[in-house]
């Protein structure tokens, strides 16, 4: 129903002590998009903006066909979930569940049914008269979702949600935002520095850095064909291999090949010194030098050589030049 | 650009304007006194008063007692400060509110209890002839420098272990181990590590009991005893109240708001530092119970003696507002409820305590009016600095700290000359409430700024207003702050005499001024059964809001 909603950011720019932010991107309805980018990027400056949180300089908001710019915080129709859940501690989970239905006018069996119907969303029925000071981070945060959704927004903007929580709890609560969020249609935009967590939830990641977008593309886009060496270096690992000074080569780890001999079409780096081995269980990840350049792969066995020669398929390297993907 | 709501930008205007009518207006008023001599704008009234050989004594004294004082403070509170910085005993908790009591303590009741404890007939030589067969009484510590110092040490040496006790408890300990590992002496360490790390709350805490003393009036006035022990303030009073000369005051003033401004901007940039410092992650609450029996027999003697020097004096004003004497040097003395049936049967007594049920009538109508004022405008303000922080703002609101009450009452009383005597009453609500607004600030802004911004962001998104948000979400959230600030604007307003005193005439009392003038006439029974109330008054209301800050930690 609400698959229509569009944010529409445009030509967005504003000057602060660390960076430059310029902006210029859409959404299309239904969406889960993340904003990913190491700390200090302008990710939460972005969502700060769209809230109305902080005043916008130059450029334009266009939310669901209205123009939100210069709109007042409470009357954007924005839902945001902070990474310290922002839960009101002098109310009950019910009492903050029901803050954003009171103010909608509409009646007090409405709003039982509504929370009782959002508290099994997200996996926490019979937690009405719980007390926010009894709940755990995880229960915190998945109350925080839930009122964010109660408030039915056209935007649900989510601020480093997970990073609080500790690594495991933060694999399932992923999970679970990324169920509800199908579930609801909610156009959303999801702040992280995790790209792991960009890459396992989003329809789309836009990658920051000094507040200007790096990419904007599907996970596997992203991650296959990264737009440039930062976006190529801050998503999953990766070799580069400096060709001259402005032209480099770049493969992940998972696609360095050992072989007793040259399979076909590849890339051959002979005399690979190792100098070191770590065993994650399932697989030894080994960083080896070769030439100026350190290579990192992966094997099953552990590498017992001091020398060792390593293969790459062609097709798997990406060329770059000046830092840009040479397609 | 977004324009920042309207309810932020209002709030803080009626404190705004009545600080700017009320206050700056006022003082504008007091210190152009000093630059007009007969209606003309001239320096050389202001340079020769500054330059007079008398007002330069009282200059050069006022800083050396508050020095002096400020030295003893630390030197009897900073053996504390490391007691309950550093060890678990057992008792320590009572300890440390018994540590808060002279700092609640209206200053008239440190006046009067001084004068009965350690006065010629006070108890301390009482007790002291008793024992030794004297005639003579052997301390002769009123009415001298001493005297000063002490009640100065005795007001103000909580302070010390306050701040310092508060910021050597957040310090980690890991240098002061690593140090250890390196081989440096615990006495070593102490100085070249502990120290200097505790510099910014040891300045901080010492800037603002130099400030307190500078500013001293009450025990100056009473326990100095005349010209020989005066500092600018109590020059001040006189200057203006007995000798009408406004001008020789105003003159006065300003250098007095000089200093004071200086000592504010130091504390405040102290203060900050203080509590910018790191602090301890993991606040580590394993404390040495210490086994070595010097180090046990050294904190027992210390406590005990802190102990005596708090409470004799409080203790000594209960017991003396039963003692009946005869006459004021009389020996003979019995057990009498007399000075309390005059409190509350007013109709059978000649004498000034018969006003008491007036002044206590006056005191608790002004405290409730001015506590509440001062906390709603109090309340706007914070909302203002918080929402859209100014500079301006901010200056304003700490500034009445800078200005010492003497000189605000002056400032009133100028401005009263042009108004019907019937705004009198009115006056002195206005300038307890001006007086009392800084420290009503101080209990409200920092619970309001540790409320997170999210809470607020978060209610706005939800749809409701920045006026609706402030009542739904920050001010169920400040309650208890609220609280505190009414109590404590209330008590202030109860003990404050210096305003009240430079502002009343004789007909009108409070409870602190006719302390005073039963003090003046050596009617000590009197001024000790009205102290006594006033105690219990500013104790119940202490009492209250610790009561209300510890429910607020528990949660």
């Amino acid at each position: 129903m609400q698959s229509n909603h569009q944010l529409v950011c445009k030509n967005i720019k504003a000057s602060y002590p660390q960076f430059q932010l310029d902006l210029d991107f859409k959404i299309a309805g239904g969406k889960l998009v993340s904003l990913l980018g190491p700390s200090g990027c302008g990710k939460t400056t972005t969502l700060s903006l769209i809230a109305g949180i902080i005043p916008i300089q130059t450029g334009e908001i266009i939310l669901n066909g209205r123009d939100i710019t210069t709109l007042e915080m409470y009357k954007r129709k924005v839902g945001l979930v902070f990474q310290d859940y922002a839960l009101f501690p002098n109310m009950n989970v019910k009492q903050n569940l029901s803050y954003p239905l009171k103010i909608q006018k509409i009646s007090k069996l409405e709003i039982n049914e509504k929370i009782t119907n959002i508290l099994s969303m997200v996996g926490l029925e019979g937690f009405e008269n719980r007390d926010i000071n009894e709940l755990s981070g995880g229960e915190k945060q998945r109350i925080a979702i839930g009122r964010a959704i109660a408030s039915s927004p056209d935007l649900l903007l989510l601020d480093e949600p997970l990073s609080a929580l500790d690594a495991n709890l933060r694999t399932n609560l992923r999970k679970e935002i990324k169920k509800i969020q199908k579930k609801t249609e909610l156009t959303t935009i999801y702040v992280t520095h995790d790209q792991e967590e960009a890459l396992s939830l989003s329809d789309l990641i836009i990658v920051m850095k000094d507040g200007k977008i790096q990419q904007e593309g599907t996970p596997e886009t992203i991650y296959n064909k990264p737009k440039n060496l930062f976006v190529a270096d801050f998503i999953g690992k990766g070799n580069t291999i400096e060709l001259n000074s402005t032209e480099k080569l770049f493969f992940r780890p998972e696609k360095v090949l050992l072989s007793q001999e040259k399979p076909s079409d590849c890339l051959e780096l002979k005399n690979v010194k190792i100098i070191n081995t770590e065993y994650f269980g399932s697989t030894y990840a080994s960083t080896g030098k070769y030439k100026n350049s350190y290579i990192t792969f992966f094997s099953s066995t552990k590498i017992n050589k001091a020398e060792i020669n390593l293969y790459v398929k062609k097709r798997d390297t990406l060329f770059y030049k000046n830092g840009f993907l040479f397609d | 650009m977004k324009k920042k709501d309207l309810f932020y930008k209002i709030s803080s205007l009626p404190a705004m304007v009545i600080l700017i009518l009320l206050f700056l207006i006022p003082l504008t008023g007091t210190l152009s006194k000093a630059f007009i001599v007969e209606g003309h704008f001239s320096f050389q009234q202001i340079i020769a008063c500054l330059l007079d050989s008398y007002n330069l004594r009282v200059m050069a004294f006022t800083v050396k007692q508050a020095f002096l004082s400020t030295l003893l403070s630390l030197i009897i509170g900073f053996p504390g400060a490391y007691l309950l910085a550093k060890f678990n005993f057992r008792g320590k908790k009572a300890f440390r509110s018994l540590c808060t009591i002279p700092f609640i303590l209206p200053s008239i009741l440190v006046v009067l209890g001084f004068v009965i404890f350690y006065g010629n007939n006070g108890f301390l030589n009482n007790l002291l002839m008793s024992i030794f067969h004297l005639s003579n009484p052997p301390l002769k510590i009123l009415y001298s420098f001493t005297a000063v110092l002490l009640a100065h040490s005795f007001y103000n040496f909580p302070i010390i272990i306050n701040f310092v006790s508060n910021q050597w408890e957040l310090l980690s300990d890991h240098p002061e181990k690593a140090a250890a590992t390196l081989g440096s002496k615990p006495i070593k360490t102490f100085f070249k590590i502990t120290l200097p790390r505790l510099m910014p709350s040891i300045i901080s805490s010492c800037s603002l009991i130099f400030l307190y003393c500078f500013t001293s009036f009450a025990i100056i006035l009473v326990l100095g005893g005349g010209p020989k022990f005066t500092t600018i303030e109590v020059e001040i009073y006189n200057l203006a109240k007995r000798r009408m000369d406004i001008g020789g005051a105003a003159s006065l003033s300003i250098f007095s708001l000089i200093v004071s401004m200086l000592l504010l901007i130091i504390y405040l940039h102290f203060q900050k530092k203080a509590t910018n410092q790191e602090v301890l992650l993991r606040p580590s609450n394993i404390k040495k119970t210490t086994s070595s029996k010097l180090k046990k027999i050294l904190i027992i003697f210390y406590i005990v003696l802190l102990l005596f020097f708090i409470l004799a004096p409080i203790i000594s004003i209960f017991a003396r507002s039963f003692i009946t004497a005869s006459s004021r040097a009389d020996q003979i003395k019995s057990f009498t409820f007399n000075s309390y049936k005059e409190i509350f049967l007013p109709n059978q007594s000649v004498r000034i305590i018969s006003s008491s049920t007036q002044a206590i009538i006056n005191s608790l109508i002004l405290a409730f009016v001015s506590s509440i004022t001062s906390t709603i405008l109090a309340l706007g303000l914070c909302i203002g600095i918080k929402h859209k922080s100014s500079f301006f703002t901010e200056l304003l609101v700490m500034l009445p700290m800078a200005v010492s009450s003497v000189i605000i009452g002056l400032g009133y009383l100028i401005i009263g000359r042009y108004f019907n005597s019937n705004f009198f009453f009115f006056l002195i609500v206005l300038a307890h409430t001006v007086i009392i607004l800084p420290f009503a600030i101080k209990s409200l802004l920092p619970i309001y700024r540790s409320i997170p911004s999210s809470l607020t962001n978060a209610s706005q998104l939800f749809g409701y207003s920045p006026f609706r948000t402030f009542f739904n979400v920050e001010l169920p959230l400040l309650k208890n702050a609220i609280i505190t600030s009414l109590s404590f604007s209330f008590s202030l307003s109860l003990g404050e005499m210096n305003a009240t005193l430079i502002l009343s005439n004789s007909k009108f009392v409070t409870i602190p001024t006719l302390i005073y003038r039963m003090i003046n006439s050596y009617y000590f029974q009197g001024a000790c059964a009205l102290g006594s109330l006033l105690i219990i008054i500013c104790f119940i209301l202490f009492y209250f809001s610790q009561a209300i800050g510890r429910t607020n930690l528990a949660k």
